[in-house]
């Protein structure tokens, strides 16, 4: 009892600082913040409230394994979304790589 | 023989009643995978139908049987059914539902309920999504791409879609209570590495499920909002990606690829094995394969995207990720091969089917690794050559396989035993159908003859020919283990408890087995595959002729 | 056999088993939901990847001391529904029709704030669908519109899992009064906490996203 009530205690002062951090208006630092503080709360929610920290290994397993596969669907997306942008303002013609110089250019020698 | 008849045995069949309504309501996973596997078999022959005349609308250049939007509706019906109803679900949710219970020595699965719950929104889904198909015509083809399948086509897409994302939820279910079951349902001694491969295989399949079809769902539910309130979401117009939704897409959809082998693969080390009469060579490799195949097929999917305008980079790195997938696959075939190698071998019907499982899967497999290296992709993909490459993926493997199971344990699952004459031929017959349906569209697509055309230049019509000639043999040769497998139902010999003399749980108990599997719980003392040990089962039935 | 305990199903040896499995079958279920919200955070990180600055425009236009006050709202109800979870493990049967009825309650609070941060929006016309006017103050107005599409895309499918919850706490009630086994009910009350607790999980995500991230 005495620690769903601490948790309780904890979650609504890290609910005071997200919007402390989001009243900052710190552009990109404020995401890295907001999520830090976001992953803490879930954190303790999923510890004590779901009682993870009482819970077996598969439990356990299975209650981290699907933010690893986030993981992975996240990082393979952005494989391709962050590194598209190459080429996003150009032309949609097809354009001819010029040769860097003479000597490589060509395929005799 | 005798006192196998006069000897009241419970059986799973006619104990707890056999009216309609009893099964309808049945929560005894073998009675579930019975009604899978009708409703499968009806989904498969609705989905060949159409291939059918597919095949006769290709058979001449001219596109005189079938319009155009018919033939797109036709390719748009084949791939859904056979996709998402069929092979999905085929060999889990009817062999795994029946054996994994019986295989690891447990009463029934983790959920029972949850079991017939699930194939109740398979059914529920499978038929909204046909009638939808059926009424208003989908073009969009299985994948239902935006933006062309959110802001373009026409008919019942919205539906179809909507059907679509009702059946995964019968998939997640089933994970569910396969991953549930095999983690908490194993019998005293049945420890990890005495699994059969085959439950392996579905544990594997059903993590797969888990970790997949939700994105999948989500997915589905975000075009079918664009499509039907215009809360746009991957709509270049509001600057949103449709090429996202590829990527959600085959995140889902390339790991399916593995949700529809994997369990094939595991049918086939337990025929291989049997009828080899050796133990399965290399077993924890085999183990650690399936494992790493369902891990690493979640790598790749972007090899469907390389002409698809994604980055560069990532073209690269799903490239190379791609190659990976080969390694545990080419471990499993060399693995069969070596069990094969001077063991006892039985050409008995469900052998013949592991043996084209092998072959067609083999080769299936090299190709795609062709289709996997960027530059040759470039040159074939949207072919003929991408068609054949994943039918002998999903028909050439995972039918053969789902065929040879079905055949193999077709004793357990009725008591008799069918024609096997019938069965060979039968065998043989869809393996040589299905050659020269498929390999003539490697040529032809190599060639450059497109994918999705109803018309097409005179000069592939030879291999249009032979490739409708081998669709006309296949499907004959998939009407005979319907016959032949229903036929014994009626007049079939007794199959004895264990007519194979396999090892294996589910062949110590009778056939077919008592409503809770069982008599007595099973104590397990020994790995699986144990072939070699002078106390093997023996074949437990009159030896034919 | 015939000492076999009444809450006991066919399929399992002894009590354990059948906690076991039905504790991993709940959490195997949500690793399935994980994937589910996290597919459609993907595609927010993705939208906003590509326009930071609408999304940075966006969550001005939203309320966010309404989103705090929800967020407030749905904590207090996790720590109700853990509470409840507590009760009946000790067979407190009045505690836990006091701390589920809370739950309820403060589950439908937050889903009468969000229904009222939704009519706030549709009368400024922020709602760009159903062929509604749609307003935007700064440049990127067809950015603008896919910021706000997300913005009911998640939180709506949000609101929907908190209906089930209200849905699976009203049923945990029901079977508070009536049920005899005990080892029954608290699985149950188990499973309906663990499904709150996630929904609320998700939220604690969504809210600073949506909301404060400027």
């Amino acid at each position: 009892m005495r620690a769903l009530l601490l948790t309780f205690a904890a979650l609504l002062a890290l609910l005071a600082l997200t919007v402390w951090i989001g009243s900052l208006e710190l552009g990109r630092v404020t995401i890295a913040l907001s999520l830090g503080v976001a992953f803490l709360k879930a954190a303790l929610i999923v510890t004590v409230f779901m009682h993870l920290r009482d819970a077996g290994t598969m439990i356990r397993i299975a209650a981290l394994g699907g933010f690893l596969w986030l993981g992975v669907l996240f990082w393979l997306t952005f494989g391709d979304v962050a590194r598209r942008d190459a080429g996003a303002d150009a032309p949609l013609e097809p354009t001819l790589v010029p040769p860097r110089d003479g000597k490589s250019s060509g395929s005799g020698e | 023989m005798a006192d196998r008849d006069t000897l009241p045995r419970p059986n799973y069949l006619l104990d707890g009643g056999t009216t309609l309504k009893r099964w309808l309501l049945t929560t005894d996973h073998k009675r579930v995978a019975w009604l899978y596997m009708v409703s499968i078999t009806f989904f498969f022959l609705l989905g060949s139908a159409a291939a059918l005349l597919m095949r006769l609308e290709l058979l001449t250049p001219e596109g005189d049987l079938l319009t155009a939007e018919m033939y797109n509706r036709m390719f748009s019906l084949h791939g859904i059914i056979m996709v998402w109803f069929f092979l999905v679900p085929a060999i889990p949710a009817t062999l795994g539902n029946f054996l994994i219970p019986l295989m690891i020595g447990a009463k029934d699965l983790a959920f029972p309920r949850l079991n017939l719950l699930s194939w109740y929104i398979y059914a529920f889904g499978a038929a909204f999504t046909v009638w939808a198909t059926v009424a208003g015509g989908v073009d969009t083809g299985w994948t239902f791409y935006t933006p062309l399948s959110s802001m373009f086509a026409n008919g019942n897409v919205s539906a179809a879609i909507l059907g679509v994302f009702i059946v995964g939820f019968s998939s997640i279910l089933t994970g569910i209570n396969f991953i549930v079951t095999v983690h908490r349902m194993r019998a005293p001694g049945m420890t990890w590495f005495r699994l059969p491969l085959f439950v392996w295989a579905n544990y594997a399949t059903a993590i797969i499920m888990v970790l997949a079809t939700p994105v999948l769902a989500i997915t589905l539910l975000l075009v079918f909002v664009e499509r039907a309130f215009g809360i746009g979401i991957f709509d270049p117009a509001l600057g949103g990606d449709p090429l996202l939704f590829q990527h959600l897409f085959w995140f889902y959809s390339h790991p399916a690829v593995y949700i529809m082998i994997l369990p094939g693969m595991g049918v086939v080390s337990e025929l291989v094995a049997c009828f080899a009469r050796k133990r399965v060579f290399g077993y924890g490799l085999m183990a650690g394969s399936i494992l790493a195949i369902a891990f690493l097929g979640f790598l790749v999917w972007g090899h469907h995207m390389f002409v698809s305008g994604q980055a560069a980079y990532a073209g690269l790195m799903f490239g190379l990720l791609s190659f990976l997938v080969a390694v545990p696959s080419a471990i499993k075939v060399f693995n069969w091969t070596a069990t094969l190698f001077r063991g006892s071998i039985v050409l008995e019907t469900g052998m013949l089917y592991a043996l084209g499982f092998i072959g067609l899967f083999t080769i299936g497999g090299l190709t795609g690794l062709m289709l996997a290296s960027m530059a040759i992709d470039v040159h074939v993909h949207d072919t003929y050559f991408v068609v054949a490459h994943f039918h002998y993926i999903m028909v050439g493997g995972m039918v053969m396989a789902y065929l040879g199971g079905l055949h193999f344990w077709w004793p357990k699952l009725t008591g008799r035993l069918y024609n096997e004459f019938w069965g060979r031929f039968s065998a043989v017959a869809i393996f040589v159908g299905f050659n020269l349906t498929f390999f003539p569209q490697f040529i032809m697509g190599y060639q450059g003859m497109p994918r999705r055309y109803h018309s097409y230049t005179p000069e592939y019509e030879p291999w249009h020919v032979l490739s409708s000639a081998g669709a006309v043999l296949l499907a004959i040769g998939y009407f005979l283990p319907l016959l032949n497998l229903g036929w014994s139902m009626l007049r079939g010999r007794a199959a004895g408890d264990n007519p194979w003399g396999a090892t294996g749980l589910e062949w110590r108990t009778t056939s077919p087995p008592p409503p809770h599997n069982f008599r007595n719980p099973p104590v397990v003392q020994r790995e699986a595959y144990d072939y070699g040990s002078d106390d093997a089962p023996v074949p437990d039935r009159e030896m034919p002729r | 056999m015939s000492e076999r305990p009444e809450a006991l199903r066919f399929q399992f040896e002894d009590l354990d088993q059948q906690r076991a499995a039905d504790e991993f079958g709940m959490w195997v279920f949500l690793l399935t939901e994980v994937l589910f919200f996290g597919a459609l955070f993907l595609v927010y990180a993705v939208a906003r990847w590509n326009h930071p600055e609408a999304f940075i425009d966006g969550s001005h236009l939203l309320n966010a001391t309404l989103g705090t006050v929800n967020t407030a709202i749905l904590l207090t109800s996790s720590l109700a529904i853990a509470v409840a979870d507590l009760a009946v493990r000790e067979d407190a049967r009045r505690l836990a029709r006091w701390m589920l009825s809370a739950t309820l309650l403060l589950g439908l609070a937050f889903l009468a704030v969000k229904g009222y941060e939704y009519l706030l929006e549709y009368r400024h016309h922020r709602v760009p669908f159903l062929d509604r006017p749609f307003e935007w103050p700064g440049p990127d107005a067809r950015e603008g519109r896919l910021f706000f599409n997300l913005y009911f895309a998640m939180t709506g499918l949000h609101a929907l899992h908190l209906v089930v919850g209200c849905g699976l706490v009203c049923a945990m009630l029901w079977l508070n009064e009536r049920s005899r086994l005990p080892a029954r009910l608290t699985a149950q009350v188990r499973a309906a906490g663990l499904y709150w607790h996630f929904v609320d999980v998700v939220w604690v995500f969504l809210f600073p996203l949506l909301y404060l991230v400027r």
